[in-house]
């Protein structure tokens, strides 16, 4: 485990440090972004429509009296990763921490997808990721920096629906544990997965679904909570789909192979 | 992008349908839902119009909640940029504590500044204030075959006149720049007794300049009583000093409304004799503050109705109607007579009688003018749409406007006669939009 940052520390990082929003136009990228203005916490917001990261920096920075920027940048190619990752070492150095709220999905995602679809969901919800975490390492001055990843619960089990966004997000899972256990022994960042169940979003709209849908408002009051009060490592929001995935995963195959969900 | 199946309802009751929604929290999103050209949308905001402005069964509706953010604000100037999904009352909570309020506001803080413009709402002293339009400084909408467009009173001032008060036929306003006036923090409320509505427009006319929120509450259980009442008047009391408080506190609280969850469960439970016990007790708690001045809180006093939401409940499931038009001073007396008669006859429900004095001329179908603007609430029985029929009839008859937000029976017919610029609407919404890609029930019923 890395060493607790020391008082002097501490207070730099309240003082001019910023937070680190990759995804922040919509969902919970948005409430995130607005919870961490109400605790005066600096942003640095990112996501693909300027238009949308205008109104929000500007409204949060009248509201609240927060510095807020923004890059606009496309992380479903590999050209705009590149393009992204270089204007973020700008800005990394003074970062307290970053989340990761983004995610790509689409409904053709059954084996239908073109190649340029498959790329381009392993680049939001993994590539990008993973890549902007090596740049962060590399230029942060903050030996404590908080990263938080965002999963979903569709990564539990693979099944016939989401199955290149779900293998994506399995990998994500992975890049997790093998940050952990790399600053278990090296420190330098504190890495938080949240596996988030069903969470009100374009994608559930008018969807009759198994299990309550929960507000992004309470999903980012809860992760935030979290990352303040809980030592790093995996969550799910709401808690019980813990169990329910456990017990997914439990499932024998003759059984599992048989459900249509 | 997809949209929600899903049952909406008009705030009185009087129109309910299932049709599709979406919910945009982009600038993509919003561009992409328009790109379908075969369809026809309905704009809306918090839903809460009396009517089915926002909605039809034969448009998608698109929601504009989460367009709510303040894109710029002066605060020397006093003037503040936001989005249309804004709602009143997170307007209020930022520039109250601030020393900024907006001058013109309906009754509730759901409501939105979108449906403030869209139906061009008038607040608590139109005498002073006017409409929500004079209020507004500029906006940018979006077409789906126009794009993207200012417009003020300088730029694209037909769009202007046309959208403020247009319905949300013209376009969707995406945000709005408006013109805001220094807030006190508490206001010196007054109430003025009346023996009867006789004496409404003198008493009106007497305190309209000396007010910034005035406004009658009148008996009608019984036609005897004449619609005696009550003139509550508010009077802004000068900032001590003007201190930034951002710190809201509960002081800003209010109980959200939806139409979809209005009276759910409950049956009516309006009767002549609950209205002549409620209105017994109500009248008592108002002669008891006749000739002394209170003081009370901003918020409260702009949102009266805000934590009384429980009267809109009581009339149930089935809902209210309501009938609000401008009646021209001179005229009020022989109309009261006339309401007066048919209640001694008839003897309806009617829940609510209140008034405002309304100053100025309006064109297109803004619900605006000069006079007294009258309104009723009835209860969704036999014997409350009768009260309506007689009351459209009586407004077509005098020529009167009726507040066509407020009132789900009209067709435009009966409006015609009130809105002489009634043609010259419908023709300029045509030549803006020659395939009208925005429609509502309210919009198709009165032929709009
Ligand atoms: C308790 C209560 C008290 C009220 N008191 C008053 C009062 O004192 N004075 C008064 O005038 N009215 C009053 N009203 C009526 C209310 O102010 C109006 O009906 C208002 O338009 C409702 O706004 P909304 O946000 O609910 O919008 P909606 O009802 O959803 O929409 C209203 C209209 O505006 C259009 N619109 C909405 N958003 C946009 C947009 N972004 N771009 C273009 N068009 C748009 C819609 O298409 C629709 O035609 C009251 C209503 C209630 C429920």
């Amino acid at each position: 485990m890395g060493q607790p940052p020391t008082v002097s520390q501490r207070n730099v990082r309240k003082a001019g440090s910023v937070n680190l929003i990759v995804g922040a136009s919509g969902g919970l990228g948005r409430r995130l972004a607005e919870q961490l203005a109400q605790q005066k916490q600096n942003l640095l917001l990112v996501s693909s429509d300027a238009r949308d990261l205008c109104a929000l920096a500007t409204d949060l920075k009248i509201r609240f009296e927060v510095q807020a920027e923004i890059l606009e940048a496309n992380l479903s190619t590999r050209e705009g990763v590149d393009q992204f990752l270089d204007d973020l070492k700008a800005h990394s150095q003074q970062l307290n921490a970053a989340f990761f709220p983004l995610g790509y999905s689409l409904t053709a995602d059954q084996m239908d997808l073109t190649a340029q679809q498959i790329d381009a969901i392993f680049s939001v919800n993994l590539i990008s990721t993973i890549k902007t975490v090596q740049v962060l390492m590399a230029v942060s001055k903050n030996p404590t920096l908080t990263l938080a990843f965002f999963g979903s619960i569709a990564q539990s089990r693979g099944r016939n629906g989401n199955i290149v966004y779900a293998s994506a997000k399995r990998g994500l899972t992975s890049f997790f544990e093998s940050l952990k256990h790399r600053s278990f022994q090296k420190g330098q960042v504190r890495p938080y997965l949240f596996q988030i169940g069903y969470m009100e979003s374009q994608q559930t709209l008018g969807k009759k679904l198994l299990f309550p849908v929960s507000d992004p408002n309470g999903v980012a009051a809860t992760v935030l909570t979290k990352i303040k009060t809980k030592p790093p490592g995996e969550f799910y929001v709401p808690g019980f789909w813990r169990l329910f995935c456990s017990l997914l995963r439990a499932l024998p195959w003759s059984v599992y192979s048989r459900l249509k969900f | 992008m997809a949209g929600v199946l899903n049952q909406k309802r008009s705030f009185d009751g009087g129109f309910s349908c299932q049709s599709e929604t979406h919910f945009p929290d982009r600038y993509r999103n919003l561009e992409e839902i328009f790109s379908r050209s075969d369809r026809s949308y309905s704009l809306l905001g918090a839903g809460l119009s009396y009517t089915a402005a926002g909605f039809g069964s034969h448009s998608d509706s698109v929601s504009l909640k989460d367009f709510d953010r303040i894109l710029s604000f002066d605060s020397q100037a006093g003037e503040i940029e936001v989005e249309a999904g804004m709602s009143l009352g997170k307007l209020a909570q930022f520039t109250i504590p601030r020393g900024w309020l907006l001058a013109v506001q309906p009754g509730h803080p759901s409501i939105t500044v979108g449906g403030c413009l869209g139906a061009d709402v008038h607040g608590k002293n139109h005498a002073k204030d006017g409409t929500f339009k004079n209020q507004v400084l500029s906006f940018r909408l979006f077409h789906p075959d126009k794009g993207w467009i200012t417009a003020d009173r300088q730029t694209n001032l037909s769009l202007f006149d046309l959208t403020c008060g247009g319905y949300g036929l013209s376009g969707v306003v995406l945000s709005i720049k408006l013109r805001l006036t220094a807030a006190c923090q508490k206001v010196r409320m007054q109430h003025h007794s009346l023996a009867s509505i006789f004496e409404l427009p003198k008493v009106l006319e007497e305190l309209s300049a000396k007010s910034d929120l005035l406004y009658s509450w009148h008996d009608f259980s019984s036609a005897a009583k004449q619609g005696r009442g009550f003139v509550i008047q508010g009077v802004f009391e000068p900032n001590i000093e003007r201190s930034i408080n951002t710190d809201p506190g509960s002081e800003f609280h209010f109980q959200p409304l939806r139409s979809i969850d209005r009276g759910t469960g409950l049956p009516n439970v309006y009767s002549n004799l609950f209205i002549k016990f409620l209105n017994m007790g109500y009248g008592h708690s108002m002669k008891r503050k006749i000739h002394k001045v209170t003081s009370e809180n901003l918020f409260e006093s702009t949102f009266p109705i805000a934590k009384k939401t429980i009267y809109f409940d009581l009339f149930g499931r089935a809902g209210f109607f309501e009938v609000q038009l401008i009646v021209p001073s001179d005229r009020f007396a022989d109309f009261s007579k006339a309401v007066l008669a048919y209640l001694q006859k008839h003897s309806p429900v009617v829940t609510l009688g209140s008034a405002k004095i309304f100053k100025g001329q309006a064109n297109f179908l803004r619900f605006s003018g000069e006079g007294i603007c009258f309104g009723v609430n009835t209860p969704q029985t036999e014997s409350g749409r009768k009260l309506v029929e007689f009351l459209n009839g009586l407004a077509s008859e005098l020529k009167l406007k009726q507040n066509l937000i407020k009132n789900s029976t009209l067709t435009s017919e009966m409006v015609k006669s009130g809105y002489p610029d009634f043609e010259a609407f419908r023709t300029a919404l045509n030549q803006w939009d020659s395939r009208r890609r925005f429609r509502s029930e309210m919009s198709e019923r009165l032929a709009l």
